[in-house]
């Protein structure tokens, strides 16, 4: 029962680390970086204590810090799928598609196409040469990959 | 470490494993959306792990239960998430466009891909997913679990300040 307490102060205290930096500093720690640096610090704990409790309580934080990693995108950047809901939401569950797609429009504006592409071209995986636009061999790496999950479970893109 | 230990270890990602599976299935097999499939899969497994732990509640103690459970819950949300990236993020459809389209200009994407364009692909998997109706020009919100992602992202957008 002890190390079931342990995990969730620790989960807590990640969150805290977190929501207190992003709202007092501006700072995201929830970077890939961070991902990497917990799973070394776990593995070189995991080796060293060799306790079987510790290793599991070591995975399920990994896990978390994990999902939490995921998650966080669609908590900082606003969607369109959310927006849409949210419309929809404030007007009582219904309404006309003119009306929710003026007030989408007034919401979004133009900036949500310019931060991804800033995001994807901040991460590497679209560079610019002369202002065009090309992919490159991690962003071609991860359209064949997700190609490659759409195949094998016949899903279905509506684009 | 003994073999029950090592089972232990590697349940959450045997059952995940299995959970892929179950829903590659249903997918093969079904025409139902794909939302409700990788839920009720999940529902399924994690009810089966249940009946397992409490089959067999003499082997564990209640960390390894506890771990059981939230591994295979945490990873089953990410292959969740592997699953929708493909289809929903606008990020993934960015990287789309760039490699079908070499050498395109950023003012190209930007008046190929506007709000509207957004606004009719989102509505267009919002209907096929079931998570709306839409009848004529009328548009219902039909999906109650969606309720539960839009309070949940709510709480924790309001959590980090950031408005809808």
């Amino acid at each position: 029962m002890e190390q079931i307490i342990n995990l969730i102060i620790y989960c807590f205290i990640y969150i805290f680390i977190h929501l207190g930096l992003y709202r007092l500093l501006n700072i995201n720690v929830n970077k890939i970086f961070t991902v990497i640096f917990i799973f070394l610090i776990s593995l070189f704990l995991g080796i060293k204590t060799s306790s079987n409790e510790i290793v599991l309580n070591l995975i399920n934080f990994n896990l978390f810090v994990i999902c939490f990693y995921i998650l966080m995108p669609g908590i900082i950047n606003n969607g369109p799928a959310l927006l849409i809901i949210d419309i929809l939401m404030k007007e009582n569950k219904k309404s006309t598609k003119e009306k929710i797609k003026h007030l989408f429009k007034i919401k979004t504006t133009s900036t949500v196409v310019k931060n991804r592409l800033k995001i994807n071209i901040d991460r590497g995986l679209i560079f610019r040469k002369n202002s065009q636009l090309f992919l490159s061999k991690k962003g071609k790496i991860i359209i064949n990959f997700f190609n490659i999950i759409i195949k094998i479970f016949k899903l279905k893109i509506y684009e | 470490m003994n073999k029950l230990n090592f089972l232990v270890l590697f349940l959450p990602f045997i059952f995940t494993f299995f959970y892929s599976l179950t829903f590659l299935i249903l997918q093969q097999i079904s025409d139902k959306k794909y939302l409700s499939k990788l839920i009720y899969s999940f529902l399924f497994l994690l009810l089966l792990k249940i009946i397992l732990i409490i089959k067999f509640y003499n082997f564990f103690n209640i960390q390894e239960i506890f771990y059981i459970l939230f591994a295979f819950t945490c990873n089953c949300f990410i292959f969740m998430n592997l699953i929708q990236v493909p289809i929903s993020s606008l990020q993934v459809k960015l990287l789309r466009m760039v490699s079908k389209n070499k050498g395109i200009k950023e003012k190209k994407i930007n008046s190929l891909y506007d709000s509207n364009r957004i606004f009719e692909e989102r509505l267009k998997t919002f209907v096929n997913n079931g998570t709306v109706k839409k009848k004529n020009s009328l548009i219902k919100l039909n999906s109650k679990k969606i309720l539960i992602f839009y309070v949940f992202f709510k709480f924790v957008k309001a959590l980090h300040n950031v408005r809808l």
